[in-house]
């Protein structure tokens, strides 16, 4: 056995040593910098560490169960970094020098306390994020349209996120944050409360834990949508819209017993109107109801549980604690004033630009607008 | 933003959490001579995740967004099905120890926060296994 830990340890180490060379360099894009710096540290920290288990493991002092789970733990980081950060490094593209240079300058904009994240063009799942290695994946041809585009800013919100606890700049997020999920589980206890004195069936108790349960994940998404909305505007609520029109689910979704990762879509764009009135979009926030009315309810019915879930008191309440966070960190606010005010030659105001300019041309209009837009960007940022 | 995303952003937290708790374990476990401070950073390391659980154990919902303490303690429960009471008290037991600063501990008591490290990487294996596709 002892062996076999040790041709494991090695071998991750050469995984990780071949990987460093896959790392296509000098760099042809120098917005991927921050990321090839990355991966470079995850795999030398990782070999380094490797390394030490492996001398310690050789002379016995180790404690066996401890070097296991590091090495598992290390294998699977390498595997992630692997997938997720080294290909945007070794196929370096035009869309990805471009989707690099528009995210620095979003990073800019928006003031982020943080490195800008990568962009990788790699995704069959429309937008996500990587974490451990900060790469947003977008599919192959995002660099060419600009409507869905707004999920940039949710997926920075995650990067935000997963950052906050250790980034002093973000300390009073962060805290905003868990006091918002803090509401979220006192909430729920005086429910249940409530509900064992009235006698309530077992099954309501159950759901209700079950919902509790949910909002681990629940939290980090409304999080991520508030972060694009007080960053961005009304661009991010119309491109949810967008995404929920194209693929028309539930959107009353309320799992009872699987976890549910996301939010309901109809509480996402309940919560996208709570946080924009905030920001004085009210306007906006009207005509975002009558669409969405007349394009997405007629597509389902809430269950009877569904009031347990997204109170709208709870959404309020979460609204205001990520503003006042999110403020106190200085994120540039986007707020209906200062979108009149300023010159109109940021991403975030041609987003917001774009979705008006959608719902005034006909499409063919509306798609050389957007073609003449993105090739004016890419001209400006790929100087 | 998809489900892989969220599943990817629990499995990134999942896993800072559980390097923080091994490491101090494995400090914890080596008596080497630690400060004060240092004790306690490792104990307060252990309590984010023992925490949680002792609280869904307890029935109660808890405000820690550092692990999934549902999914946690299922592991924990079905490994320990046939001694599921005993395993739950000496869980809770500790956990009270912990959060009284004790940080001098038995190996039954060891062998008790390996068996909670190693549910927490089986947690961090099964989010991957999603992220990864191959489930």
């Amino acid at each position: 056995m002892k062996k076999y830990l040790t041709s494991i340890i090695y071998e991750t180490i050469e995984r990780a040593l071949i990987l460093k060379e896959r790392m296509k360099l000098p760099l042809q894009y120098a917005e991927l910098t921050g990321l090839a710096n990355r991966c470079k540290t995850i795999l030398d920290e990782r070999i380094e560490i490797l390394n030490q288990l492996l001398e310690l493991h050789e002379r016995d002092e180790v404690d066996i169960r401890y070097a296991w789970r590091s090495v598992r733990n290390i294998i699977r980081e390498i595997e992630w970094t692997e997938s997720y950060g080294i290909p945007p490094l070794y196929y370096q593209s035009k869309e990805v020098g471009f989707l690099n240079s528009l995210i620095f300058r979003i990073h800019k904009e928006i003031n982020l306390p943080l490195e800008p994240p990568s962009v990788a063009c790699l995704s069959d799942k429309y937008y996500y994020t990587a974490l451990f290695v900060n790469v947003i994946f977008v599919p192959l041809s995002e660099s060419d349209f600009i409507l869905h585009m707004p999920d940039f800013y949710h997926e920075i919100g995650h990067y935000v996120s997963s950052h906050m606890r250790n980034e002093r700049r973000l300390e009073a997020l962060s805290k905003k944050y868990q006091e918002a999920f803090n509401f979220v589980t006192a909430y729920y206890n005086e429910l249940l409360v409530q509900k064992r004195r009235e006698s309530a069936p077992e099954e309501i108790v159950f759901l209700i834990r079950r919902i509790h349960s949910h909002w681990k994940y629940w939290i980090e998404e409304f999080f991520c949508d508030l972060f694009a909305l007080y960053v961005l505007g009304p661009a991010f609520a119309w491109s949810h819209l967008h995404f929920c029109a194209k693929k028309p689910e539930n959107v009353y979704q309320l799992s009872k017993i699987l976890p549910q990762t996301h939010p309901s879509d109809e509480a996402r764009i309940r919560m996208s109107k709570i946080a924009l009135n905030k920001t004085g979009f009210n306007d906006e926030t009207q005509v975002i109801e009558e669409k969405w009315k007349s394009i997405m309810v007629p597509l389902g019915a809430p269950p009877v549980e569904y009031h347990y879930a997204y109170a709208t008191s709870v959404l309020e309440q979460i609204s205001d604690l990520i503003l006042e966070g999110m403020r106190a960190s200085g994120f540039n606010i986007a707020t209906v004033d200062n979108m009149n005010n300023e010159k109109q030659d940021k991403i975030g105001d041609m987003l917001n630009t774009a979705w008006k300019i959608f719902w005034k041309l006909n499409p063919e209009e509306f798609r050389h607008w957007e073609k003449q837009t993105l090739n004016q960007i890419a001209k400006n940022t790929l100087k | 933003m998809t489900d892989f995303g969220s599943i990817a952003a629990r499995f990134d937290i999942t896993s800072f959490y559980l390097r923080e708790f091994s490491e101090a374990i494995h400090l914890l476990r080596e008596e080497r001579s630690q400060s004060k401070e240092e004790v306690k950073d490792s104990l307060n390391k252990l309590l984010r995740i023992l925490d949680p659980i002792k609280q869904n154990l307890e029935g109660e919902l808890s405000q820690s967004i550092s692990i999934d303490e549902h999914s946690v303690t299922e592991i924990l429960r079905q490994k320990h099905d046939r001694d599921w009471q005993q395993f739950k008290k000496s869980v809770l037991e500790i956990t009270l120890k912990i959060s009284e600063g004790k940080a001098n501990f038995s190996v039954s008591e060891i062998e008790i926060l390996d068996e909670i490290a190693d549910a927490v990487d089986m947690e961090c294996a099964q989010l991957f296994k999603k992220i990864s596709g191959r489930s």
